[in-house]
Formats: C-alpha cells, structure tokens, sequence
C-alpha cells in the first residue's frame, strides 16, 4: 500500500500534461544539441564513455525500480548526457563507474529517485570524483558548447522548468562578486566553456534547487559566493572545479531557504492579519 | 542461562550499539583511518567497559540517583585514565596517533548509555557480559570501517601492501576520499542498511508519507 503513494505522480505546480517522465522527457531533448556538438567534437572515445556510463546508470536505476515495483523514467538517460558533457573521459572507466554509482545511488536513489532527492547525481558523482581522486580534471569543454545549449537553456526557461530568478540571482551574484573583487568578467564570459550549461542544467536542476522564490534568489546569490569562496585568491574561477562544490553546497542549503522563505512569508501573512 | 547469555550475543550484530542504537559514532569516525587504530581503539573502549559497568553495578544500590551521573563518569574517567597512561607506557606510538580519542572515551555515549540502561539496573554477572558484547559489537563495526577505509584509502592493511597500486606500476588509485571523515558516515551508513535488509524489524516508521493525487488537499 505504501509502495503505491511513493508512485511518482504528477507535480502539482506544472500544467496536468507535464507528468513525470515527460518533464525528463523534455529535459533530455534539450540536451542533445550540446551533446551532439560535443561527441561530434570528441569522436568515438566520448561516445564510449557516454555507452558506459548509461549502463552503470541503467543498472543502479533499474535495480532500485525493480526492488521498488516502479517503472524507469527518461531521467535514465539524462543523468549520463549531463555527466559526460563535465566530466573527463580520460579517466580510468572504473573511476568513473564508481563517482557515477555513487552519485545515483547515494544522491538520489536512496532518497526515492529523481524528483524525491535534494541533491543531483551528476554534481555528487563530480564531487566523488574530486574528492576521491584529487588532481583530475573535468573535461575540455568544446569550443560551440555554450551555443549549443542555449536553446535548450531558453526552452528550459520559457516552459519555466527552471527557474529565471534561480538563474538571474546567480548571474547578479557572479557580476557583483567580479565588480568588488576586481575580477576580469566579461558579459561573454557567460557563453564560453561549459559555465551556461553547468549553471543551467547542474545547479537550476528544479530537484535540487530552491522551490520558493525567495529561497530561489537565496539559493542563486548562495552559489555566486560559494564560487568566490572556493576560487583561488587571485581571482574568480569559473570552471567545474569551482561550480560542482558550490553548487552542491547551495542545493544542500536550499532546503533551509525554502523554510526561511515560508516562515517570513507566514510571519507578514500574520502581521497583515493584526493590523 | 540462554537468557544471560543473550547479553552477550545480541549485542554482537543484532542489536549492535553502532548500528541499531547509533552510539559511539563519534570515535567509529575518528580513528577508523586505519586497521591499527580502529582495533587499539576498540581494544581501549572495551577494557574500559568492562570494570565500568561491573563497578557501577556492584554499587548501583548504593549511589543516589540525583548524582548518579556524576559518580559514573568519575568510575568511568578512572578507568579512561588507567587505560591512557597504559597506552602512553607501552604503545607510545599508538597513543600519539590517537591523541585525544582515547582520553574522549569519558565521554564516548556507548560507556555511558551502557552504565546508564543497562548497568545501573542489573546484577554484576549480566553487566559484565553485557559489556562484553558491547565493546565487541563497537570493536566489530570499528574493525569493519578500519578495513574498508585503509584498504581502499592506502591499498594496504595494517601498513602493509595489498592492493598494486598504480605509482608501483599496478591498477588500484587509492580513494584518498576514504582518509577522509565522510566515507566513515558513508561506511556506517551503509553498515545500518544493510543491517536493517536483515532485520526488517529494525526499520523505524516514516515521519511522513507522500499524498496520492487523490488525496491531496483533503485534510
């Protein structure tokens, strides 16, 4: 009986059409153009390690919707697309099969799967990686990447699967962050290596980021400082390095955004209430 | 007899103070870097168990609950500082790697939950086996984590080569994420759940649930 009220249903803030599997559905067909442009750009090696990296994920979530009585969703083939967009496809494949592991099942499938999560697999299967193997990179980014995923980056946004004041506050934070500290931050920044497309589908991942819309802007301005922090001192980095950590710290943090913004946001009903 | 037995065997792995009462965490993370150090500290923790607990259930009529706290770390620290001066006489190395952990063992929740459920209210002979098996169920999940965290950390076990690792020109890249404190919460963690695939009574009720389409909206 229990089992049948964990069924992933459907969201109710979305229009009735946007069932579950469809939302992944639609995600993932906003990723192909940045994977095609990458996988066109790196040849057969990233096709590889994308097959093998789809298999490790196919196997953890198959194996917790089989003991779960569940169905899989699309989301079996985002995960993947998003990981081997960041990370490096030079490493040894059991490094990566393990981070990837790690990520699905400790960072979302223990917690009921995508969508019952708060953090996203991809950002804790990247921070695995750091952590257990320090001194790897992430990957070279290809050169049209960023071009690639803005139109997804905008149909994300139009649909509002993602959130613009997520997206905006991060952006604002990033510029006032390079204004004080006197950073070399240009609005073209923005469109080279995979800074738009990790901001968009790693760190506005709706599952993993703020629901409030204060604790969205909370959230956003969060990781633009965290990306201060964690860049080294000279001046601000705005590479994977730098992204992954702040963004898994943020969605770790939004869950307490959310509930400042409930509490203030009870706290002027009250008062409205009185006067 | 099968009884007082029990004592000394649920604690081994069915109810193990690690895993089913989530006490003594705070050393299982410390000093589970190594094989060597998780097994000194389990040794300390349960040689210190044992005459706590004996001492404090042969007096347990006679001290008065409103400061029974107090007299049960003084026994405790007692023994914590017999077993601390041992370790500095004769394992110097050793107690330097455990600095502080074997004197923290005042505090370790396991020595005090123990004299506090258990010893506090039953003879000397089920106190001493009871204290017993809980040092060597806490030894268990320690050694257990010691393993795991130094062979897949270093590629060794007890400073000894294992696993080929790949600056010798063998496979393994040694996990440094395992030297560090999150993979012991990882280990545990893991640990409990596998624990708890066995023993489906051990599962703790959900705070909540989440609402069928249907019902939402009809409380």
């Amino acid at each position: 009986m229990t089992q049948q009220h964990l069924h992933p249903g459907h969201p109710p803030h979305l229009m009735s059409v946007w069932r579950y599997d469809r939302i992944s559905f639609a995600w993932m067909l906003c990723l192909v153009p940045a994977l095609a442009v990458t996988l066109l750009f790196d040849g057969p090696s990233r096709v590889l390690f994308l097959a093998a990296c789809f298999v490790t994920v196919l196997f953890w979530q198959g194996l917790f919707a089989l003991v779960r009585k569940r169905g899989l969703g699309w989301d079996v083939l985002v995960t993947p697309m998003i990981f081997v967009l960041i990370a490096d496809g030079g490493l040894p494949l059991w490094q990566t099969m393990l981070a990837l592991s790690f990520g699905v099942v400790v960072g979302e499938q223990i917690f009921g799967g995508r969508g019952y999560s708060f953090l996203n697999p991809v950002v804790t299967s990247l921070a695995f990686l750091t952590f257990a193997f320090p001194g790897n990179g992430f990957a070279e980014p290809a050169p049209m990447l960023a071009w690639a995923s803005l139109p997804g980056c905008v149909f994300l946004v139009w649909i509002r699967f993602i959130s613009w004041r997520l997206l905006l506050a991060q952006i604002i934070a990033l510029a006032a962050i390079a204004v004080i500290s006197g950073a070399e931050l240009a609005p073209a920044d923005l469109m080279t290596g995979g800074f738009l497309f990790t901001l968009v589908f790693l760190a506005c991942d709706p599952a993993s980021s703020a629901t409030t819309n204060l604790g969205r802007w909370i959230n956003g301005l969060l990781i633009g400082g965290l990306c201060w922090v964690f860049s080294p001192a000279e001046g601000l980095d705005l590479g994977a390095k730098v992204l992954i950590p702040a963004i898994l710290l943020a969605s770790i943090f939004a869950p307490l955004a959310d509930i400042c913004a409930v509490k203030i946001n009870g706290y002027e009903r009250r008062r409205r209430g009185k006067s | 007899m099968k009884a007082t037995l029990d004592h000394l065997i649920a604690p081994l792995v069915r109810g193990n103070p690690v895993t089913l009462h989530i006490l003594g965490i705070c050393s299982a993370l410390a000093v589970t870097t190594s094989l060597s150090t998780a097994l000194t500290m389990s040794a300390a923790l349960t040689f210190v168990l044992i005459p706590s607990s004996v001492a404090i259930s042969a007096i347990r009529h006679h001290i008065p609950t409103s400061i029974r706290l107090i007299v049960q770390i003084t026994i405790i620290a007692s023994f914590v500082i017999v077993m601390d001066m041992f370790l500095k006489a004769f394992a110097f190395e050793m107690s330097k790697t455990l600095s502080v952990f074997v004197g923290l063992i005042v505090t370790n929740c396991l020595v005090l939950g123990r004299a506090e459920a258990f010893a506090r209210h039953q003879p000397v002979w089920p106190s001493f086996l009871d204290a017993l098996g809980n040092g060597l169920g806490y030894s268990l999940v320690l050694v257990i984590v010691g393993t795991i965290r130094e062979l897949l950390g270093t590629g060794g076990l007890l400073g000894m080569p294992v696993l080929p690792l790949v600056e010798n020109g063998g496979w393994f890249q040694p996990l440094s994420l395992m030297q560090l404190a999150p993979s012991a919460f990882f280990i545990v963690g893991f640990l409990v759940w596998v624990m708890r695939i066995w023993r489906t009574d051990q599962i703790e009720a959900p705070e909540f649930r989440i609402l069928n389409k249907d019902e939402v909206g009809r409380q």
